[in-house]
């Protein structure tokens, strides 16, 4: 009887450790760069820019959510990634890796992520991490996630201190402003380098008459749309 | 006999074990109310974390100049709230565009603020800590100066089993205090659970209010948590829309949340800009102050009648909502701790 028990003990030992092996071998990395750039010039703080529209602009603030990330396949079922949300600080280089872990036994053909905050948790309350309120990326007034702040001056701006404030929110239809994106890869690609053109989106906007946004609604959902063609491959 | 006793002292071990780890969540209501809105599960009330909310809820370092604390606004003596203020005030002594809601039964709430603009109670702080009327902070510079306090990293811990910090977990700890403000005690209740009497004026109070009010505002909370335009003229010197503002919907226009009527008697001023000293004022306005509108609530486009007598009585029953077990109960007041602390 003894034996018999050290028997089936050693068995799911084995099992075990088997398992956590196996485990170990299925994932590999996958890493996720993040290029914040204007009109392909690296974008820094503070230093000054000029757009298409002839404006000169300053960036204080840049900062973005990247969410539900995910692996289409190439047998066209797709593959969750557990670590979802990632709060993207353009003037933080921390935030601007992010490893996700890739099933190494499966054959990709996609990755796939949302700019902004899925709209149930933006129903959820008070959530940790990058979703924590404490980085000022939600709504006090009228609950929600922020999913984009560009924050800057310019000379352009008929504004206190000359400043634009575009803080682009709101999950709630008709004006949902989560945007989901898609990019090619690789079977064997383990990077992924994201450029995040601002000039894109300033080129856009018409900063005399367009400088402020801090509601949800029909603008928040123009320019979440003018938002998501800044992401490109580089 | 030696494996049984090696069995049974490890059973006693274990059941210490988690009885150590599981924290008694303290959250209770009365059986024959509906069933929370907020999830007392996933936020689980402990003492602990009711203390450490209690401690923030009465902190005025919670505001950017460190003298506006949540109950500066909301006193328990009151139902929670402000009186002898139309509008609540801030720091630097600045005026809001509101009266300050009455804090009572908030899990049965699924929206917050006069507009409803927050959608989860753990939230709710956020707005009056961060609006430049009112605490004018940040969560960021709380949670720096919370961490800079023993005392505070010691509740934390007991709250959280951790004593880091951080954001979430001061608005899980608010929420833990203020979710037990229930109010369930008043005459009122005691006449439905049968422990107690109505004199024949209370009894008729209550029929005109079933009659008259009840669709509005609910047994047993005394609310509905809609939004309903009661036929008050816009106040002028504030352009206040109300709902309209969070839904940019014009059939919101001039509505507001139904606030509970549980301790009327002591919540005044009344309405969202407390415009009514008394709740005299209050039924007359009902009875002969409506003003109509496209978007007047269904339930006041017929006028309401009362005879002076049912006025009274109507009165006389809306004080059985008083309950003063909740208006004194010393666990919701100050605690002195914060004042000894270090």
């Amino acid at each position: 009887m003894k034996d018999k028990l050290k028997t089936i003990s050693c068995l799911f030992i084995f099992i075990f450790f088997s398992m956590l092996l196996f485990s170990q071998q299925a994932e590999k990395e996958f890493e996720i760069v993040i290029k914040p750039v204007f009109n392909g010039e690296k974008l820094q703080k503070e230093h000054w820019y000029i757009s298409s529209t002839g404006d000169s602009i300053q960036f204080k603030k840049v900062k973005f959510y990247l969410t539900d990330f995910k692996f289409e396949l190439a047998n066209n079922t797709n593959q969750e990634i557990i670590k979802s949300s990632c709060l993207i600080d353009a003037f933080n280089e921390s935030t601007l890796f992010q490893d996700l872990k890739l099933p190494n036994n499966k054959k990709i053909r996609e990755v796939c992520f949302s700019l902004g905050v899925r709209g149930d948790l933006s129903e959820s309350g008070a959530l940790p991490g990058d979703l924590d309120p404490v980085n000022g990326m939600y709504w006090a007034w009228q609950s929600g996630y922020i999913n984009m702040k560009i924050e800057g001056v310019s000379p352009s701006c008929p504004t206190r201190k000359n400043k634009f404030t575009f803080h682009i929110g709101g999950f709630q239809e008709p004006f949902p402003t989560l945007r989901t994106l898609s990019f090619p890869v690789n079977n064997n690609q383990t990077k992924l380098t994201l450029v995040v053109d601002i000039a894109t989106f300033m080129n856009e906007v018409i900063l005399n008459d367009n400088h402020s946004i801090m509601i949800p609604g029909e603008e928040a959902f123009g320019l979440a749309d003018t938002a998501v063609k800044m992401f490109s491959l580089k | 006999m030696m494996k049984k006793i090696t069995c049974f002292i490890g059973g006693i071990l274990l059941l210490s074990f988690i009885g150590l780890k599981v924290k008694k969540n303290i959250f209770t209501y009365p059986k024959y109310w509906p069933k929370p809105i907020y999830d007392v599960v996933k936020n689980p009330v402990t003492e602990d974390g009711f203390q450490l909310g209690r401690a923030l809820f009465y902190d005025p370092r919670l505001s950017k100049d460190n003298t506006i604390s949540c109950a500066s606004c909301h006193l328990q003596a009151s139902g929670f709230t402000h009186i002898d203020h139309d509008l609540s005030h801030g720091i630097e002594g600045k005026v809001g565009t509101r009266n300050s809601l009455a804090i009572m039964n908030t899990a049965w709430s699924n929206s917050f603020m006069w507009d409803g603009g927050i959608n989860h109670l753990e939230v709710q702080a956020l707005a009056p800590l961060t609006s430049e009327v009112e605490m004018a902070e940040t969560l960021k510079n709380v949670v720096r100066k919370l961490d800079t306090i023993p005392f505070y990293k010691d509740l934390f811990y007991k709250a959280f089993q951790d004593s880091t910090i951080t954001g979430q977990r001061v608005l899980l700890g608010l929420t833990q205090f203020t979710v037990m403000l229930n109010t369930y005690n008043s005459k009122y209740d005691k006449y439905i659970r049968k422990e107690d009497a109505f004199t024949g004026q209370e009894k008729n109070g209550l029929k005109l209010f079933k009659e008259n009010c009840a669709s509005c505002h609910t047994e047993p909370l005394f609310a509905n948590n809609e939004f309903k335009s009661n036929g008050l003229p816009v106040d002028t010197t504030l352009n206040d829309y109300g709902r309209m503002k969070i839904t940019q919907d014009p059939k919101d226009s001039l509505k507001f949340k139904v606030p509970t009527l549980r301790n009327i008697q002591f919540t005044k001023p009344y309405m969202h800009d407390g415009r009514f000293e008394t709740l005299q004022e209050v039924i007359t306005h009902y009875t002969s102050g409506i003003q109509h509108s496209e978007t007047l609530a269904d339930e006041l486009k017929e006028a309401i009648v009362l005879t002076p007598n049912e006025k009274v009585d109507l009165l006389v029953f809306l004080h059985t909502l008083t309950d003063k077990e909740f208006l004194f109960d010393k666990r919701f007041s100050f605690p002195k701790e914060l004042i000894t602390q270090k």
